[in-house]
């Protein structure tokens, strides 16, 4: 009981981690066209989100196995991205064929929704960070899944924020795009000081 | 004389001109975490120019070469299985070229090779054509992707750590907030809202030889 409870809690832990200290696209503005686009048409941000979080979560998984045989070359870092885009290829191919008997409208809104998040750096970065860490299993399955809902959550304060930033009451030159890479960055440094700057005194 | 060329070539430029007034990143949205992220000073960003002009390029061209009717997941799958392979000897290169640089870029020299302008532009509005015009096309993407991170890393590097290419600068302030992902994003936001002020005035009717 006791080990189950301390896999959950660390889990737990990697999760939050990854939602607010390293969320991948305040911290490392990962997926930053992706975020542009989902904004542009943001009813498929949940679908988006789920398919996303559940590429991060098998893909992390299926890497922590691998980790380990690729690290015993010399060229590791080298070929570490072909490794986990050959996973991340995989599971993309299996959720395009396991698609193929959903019914449209949906089936093209679920496609989209897998194209654009399989092949994604969100998918990719979240792996290789993950690993890098040395985290173990627990950590990695919170990490993966803390990297999608964060990534979500920060698409989503986008959203929120997008008819604001879009307003006549922002400079014509900044409306938009511009005003959007700006609050990215505000929210950015908000989550820098969530990892702990203390007072000087 | 720029305001009556593209008065005069409008459709030309919308087209082709991936470097100001349709640029890769500042306009288009494309790739833009290595920039604001890794790309705090000239070396880093000279590193990550270099290994996306490498990446994109090579990829793009092999790419081209698959039959037309390849279904769009195999396609997007190889774009990504080539970047990988040609990652290896550009990464072998640049540990070469900018040794200690490659782990200071981090996770954002592997993460090229999901780059957005080989993961969508490419599919989108490059396999299409034919293949002079798209290699055109291309040169056009990455060097409006060059042009923006080598100026992102010049800045950053000036205002953060007053050196440049790791020459100290005599500036009377530091600013070392530049150097976090704040600056970065930050940065791009006011160079987006100037080319965009810049695309206006080009839009304005008029030859721009009386302003």
């Amino acid at each position: 009981m006791d080990l189950i409870f301390s896999f959950l809690g660390q889990m737990f832990i990697y999760g939050l981690v990854a939602i607010f200290l390293e969320n991948s696209l305040l911290s490392r503005a990962m997926g930053s066209s992706t975020a542009v686009w989902l904004m542009r048409d943001h009813r498929l941000l949940l679908p988006f989100g789920a398919v996303l979080t559940a590429t991060i979560l098998l893909s992390s998984i299926a890497a922590y196995f691998i980790t380990p045989w690729v690290n015993q070359f010399v060229y590791s870092y080298e070929l570490f991205p072909l490794a986990y885009s050959v996973i991340i290829c995989l599971f993309y191919l299996i959720a395009v064929l396991a698609t193929s008997k959903v019914k449209q409208p949906r089936k093209k809104d679920l496609r989209l929704c897998i194209h654009r998040s399989a092949l994604n750096s969100v998918v990719l970065g979240s792996v290789l960070l993950s690993t890098s860490y040395g985290l173990d299993l627990a950590g990695v399955i919170g990490f993966g899944l803390g990297a999608g809902i964060g990534y979500t959550l920060a698409v989503w304060l986008l959203r929120v924020a997008a008819p604001r930033l879009r307003s006549k009451a922002i400079p014509k030159s900044f409306r938009g795009f511009p005003a959007m890479l700006i609050y990215i960055g505000v929210l950015s440094l908000a989550v820098y000081g969530m990892i702990g700057h203390t007072v000087a005194l | 004389m720029l305001k009556a060329l593209y008065q005069g070539h409008r459709k030309g430029f919308q087209e082709y001109d991936n470097l100001l007034t349709r640029n890769t990143v500042l306009v288009q949205g494309l790739c833009i975490a290595p920039i604001v992220v890794a790309a705090t000073t000239l070396k880093n960003a000279c590193l990550l120019g270099l290994a996306f002009a490498v990446i994109t390029f090579v990829t793009v061209v092999l790419l081209s070469f698959l039959p037309k009717k390849t279904p769009y997941t195999i396609r997007a799958i190889v774009a990504v299985l080539l970047a990988c392979g040609v990652f290896i000897p550009t990464s072998l290169w640049c540990r070469d070229l900018f040794p200690g640089n490659v782990q200071q870029v981090g996770i954002f020299l592997p993460l090229l090779v999901t780059n957005s302008v080989l993961v969508g532009k490419t599919e989108e509005s490059l396999l299409h054509l034919p293949k002079k015009k798209m290699l055109g096309k291309l040169v056009t993407y990455i060097l409006g992707f060059e042009v923006v991170i080598l100026l992102t890393g010049v800045i950053r590097e000036l205002l953060a750590y007053n050196t440049l290419w790791g020459n100290p600068v005599a500036l009377p302030f530091t600013f070392s907030v530049m150097a976090l992902p704040f600056g970065g994003f930050v940065l791009l936001g006011f160079l987006a809202a100037a080319v965009r002020r810049y695309r206006e005035h080009l839009n304005k009717p008029g030859n721009g030889e009386e302003e």
